[in-house]
């Protein structure tokens, strides 16, 4: 990262990127406590447009644009990281950075003709290591993998001019990989927002509630519908991989830990519960009522790191021998069944 | 005479002295030991002189350490050691490799039709079951095999990656292969992801040949120039040694080619190795216990200086005083002994006949 190198940035910039340190700092300016958000009118207006950001996330997946004010932007940003983190939700967190992360990846496209040194900044604040050269941008590897959106084709490493370190990619490219870093840094910021739950004032706890409720409500439709489907042995809103596991269980056979992991974690996170995901597992001949509740509870979350693994990807199911098929724009068997929920089920061949 | 195998690993560890890893008190420990069943885990140093005596007092079978750095790595359960990073760690294994020499020394046979036959093969040729019993061996020529496969690996995380090689470490595994360790503090914190696509990369995985080619006017050419970086430089060079590349071809003539080349170049390593941030991995400076050779740390330099042969001689470990060995199939060759003719009994150096009793069926049957 050369010295030289500075960004002018204006008040302008702070709606657009509010994660940016200098836009932070504007809300400490600002002097809002957590007692204020719940309390002052300013606080409260901030308050319920950070709970609409959020909801309107959940209903259409989309991050409306940024208000005038940039004030008020970078403070409603900053409070529904706040809600993001109390409410606690990893799905949800990462919804919601995917979304914000579209959004702003509009305005690098825009600026990255005009201004390519503001993309170059947001690459520094992430902490990555870059060369202008070429007409292009040199970014170390340990960075590129990091922010890669794409595991095959033209973004895989094995297909990309790599020397000595560095990964050269085209602006358009750049801010591609920007838009990954965006959405990963949102979700540090989330996990770092944390604030003692005792100290979460009364008006911003409703807000949490509402928020998780909308959440789990806009889940369970979808679950609800797999599991009816799959009680009355339609299993057709999975995907195949699953399906051919699904098959082989029934038929008696023993599956092996990673088949066994990639199935449980995705019965999992559709919303089978641990005993109707042992349920799928207990026509397998090895099955052993202990030790299979253990694994799934494990993998659940329930158990040891309490974190909720989530299942393979299309790329890690591959290289473990589990698919053989191609799912039209699939990247994780997941996608696979969401789509198939909503009546769009993916082409396979 | 009965083999006291831990007789002769405990006067190794008397004898000698095991180099600690690098940052010794982050690291977890795992060994097993003769006579006692499953892996003690969680165990950890705080210097080099803690692990030794250990080592001189309980004189496992097998010494394995975490290619991670953990804040408490002694912590029963995995989720509390605290995760800081690791090491990036690379395997090479010839047991998955089809050598020449295989032939010479591996045998399997079938546990539903009974044929039997030399070489590797994955199910049974006659009838096609997958229950076969092995008898795999070493020799010098896998190690031989082996030794280029991380030599290529050094060429592209030194060239494409820009990976120093003062930051790299190989380790002759005792058996099969080798590791090849990079200590760098950046890349610790590579997460499984990012590690996959560097094992897919240097493994050649996922090159998509249709953005190596471009149309010309009766067919295909090569894109790319042998002084390009990364892939596109690499697979150049190779298309050159080849007649049939200098001219345009069909798309699917190109894309074979290409395919082919990719096979020659690529690294032959075990993923899941480098895509495991929490490996437990031999302890370079212990024996191995299925073979009484010393897991044998050098660097990239020693490693381009020796031959196959060299790096078997300079594993063994233990003493070399002649004993009688009876063994009823025996390889043609192994490590670095060549056994043309069929014989029931052989006097041989004593860490070769306890490497076959150890690996195999042999029996010692006194000194000669
Ligand atoms: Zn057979
Ligand atoms: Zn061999």
């Amino acid at each position: 990262m050369p010295e030289a190198l500075r960004v002018a940035l204006s008040t302008d910039d702070y709606r657009w990127y509010p994660f940016l340190p200098e836009a932070l700092r504007v809300v400490q300016e600002l002097g809002l406590t957590l007692e204020e958000l719940g309390e002052t009118p300013l606080g409260l207006e901030i308050l319920e447009a950070a709970k609409s950001r959020v909801l309107t996330v959940i209903e259409s997946g989309a991050y409306p644009p940024p208000s005038d004010d940039y004030r008020l932007e970078v403070s409603v940003f900053t409070t529904a990281l706040l809600i993001l983190s109390q409410v606690g939700d990893r799905a949800l967190t990462e919804k919601f950075a995917v979304a914000f992360s579209k959004r702003v990846f509009e305005s690098i496209e825009r600026d990255s003709s005009k201004r390519p040194e503001l993309l170059l900044y947001l690459a520094t604040v992430f902490g990555w290591s870059f060369r202008v050269e070429g007409g292009g941008v040199s970014v170390h590897f340990k960075d590129y993998v990091y922010a890669q959106p794409e595991f095959t084709g033209p973004w895989k490493l094995v297909n990309r001019q790599v020397s000595g370190g560095y990964v050269w990619v085209t602006w358009r490219e750049f801010a591609r990989l920007l838009q990954t870093g965006v959405k990963k840094h949102v979700a540090r910021l989330v996990d770092s927002a944390g604030v003692d739950p005792s100290a979460v004032p009364e008006r911003l706890y409703a807000a949490v509630e509402e928020v998780s409720r909308r959440w789990a409500e806009a889940r369970s439709e979808v679950l609800a519908y797999a599991r009816a489907g799959y009680r009355k042995g339609d299993a057709s809103v999975f995907p195949p991989c699953i399906r051919a596991l699904l098959e082989e269980i029934q038929s008696g056979k023993n599956l092996t830990h990673s088949a066994r992991f990639a199935l449980a974690s995705f019965l999992l996170s559709i919303g089978f519960s641990v005993d109707e995901t042992l349920e799928v597992f207990k026509a397998s001949p090895d099955y052993r009522e202990d030790l299979a509740r253990y694994q799934v509870e494990h993998i659940a979350g329930l158990r040891g790191s309490r974190t909720k693994y989530t299942p393979y990807k299309c790329d890690n199911m591959r290289s473990l021998g589990l698919c053989r098929w191609s799912c039209q724009g699939v990247k994780h068997p997941l996608q696979f069944f969401y789509r198939a929920v909503r009546g769009r089920p993916p082409r396979v061949t | 005479m009965s083999l006291d195998v831990v007789k002769l690993f405990k006067s190794y560890y008397a004898r000698n002295t095991v180099p600690p890893p690098s940052s010794i008190e982050r690291r977890e420990f795992a060994f097993s030991l003769f006579n006692s069943q499953g892996m003690f885990r969680h165990i950890a140093f705080s210097n080099g002189e803690e692990m030794n005596s250990f080592l001189r007092e309980k004189v496992p079978q097998h010494a394995y350490y975490s290619t991670a750095y953990y804040s408490d790595p002694a912590a029963q359960d995995m989720d509390e050691k605290g995760w800081l990073g690791a090491d990036l760690v690379f395997d090479i294994d010839v047991d998955h490799i089809n050598t020449p020499c295989k032939v010479l020394h591996d045998t399997w046979r079938c546990r539903d039709c009974g044929a039997e036959g030399w070489g590797m093969v994955e199910k049974c040729p006659s009838c096609g079951s997958e229950r076969l019993d092995r008898q795999t061996w070493v020799c010098d020529q896998c190690i031989s095999v082996a030794r280029e496969e991380i030599l290529k690996l050094v060429d592209i995380l030194e060239e494409d990656f820009g990976i120093s090689r003062d930051e790299m470490y190989v380790a002759f595994s005792g058996h099969r292969g080798f590791h090849l360790h990079v200590e760098n503090k950046l890349l610790a914190e590579l997460d499984q992801e990012a590690r996959r696509e560097l094992a897919d990369y240097v493994r050649g995985l996922g090159i998509d040949p249709d953005l190596y080619i471009v149309k010309a006017r009766r067919g295909y050419v090569y894109r790319f120039k042998p002084d390009d970086p990364g892939w596109r430089g690499r697979i150049a060079k190779l298309l050159m040694l080849r007649e049939e590349a200098g001219a345009e071809l069909a798309r699917e003539e190109l894309r074979r080619l290409i395919l082919e080349c990719v096979a020659e170049a690529r690294a032959n390593i075990d993923e899941k190795v480098t895509m495991d941030v929490k490996r437990l991995i031999r302890l370079p400076g212990t024996l191995h216990g299925k073979t009484g050779l010393k897991v044998l740390k050098l660097t990239v330099q020693q490693l381009e200086a020796m031959d196959a042969r060299s790096v078997l001689e300079k594993a063994i470990a233990l003493p070399d005083e002649p004993v009688r060995v009876e063994m009823e199939k025996w390889p043609k060759r192994v490590l670095t002994s060549v056994f043309p003719d069929e014989a029931d009994e052989r006097t041989l150096p004593l860490y070769l006949a306890v490497y076959l009793a150890l690996n195999g069926k042999a029996r010692i049957l006194g000194p000669a």
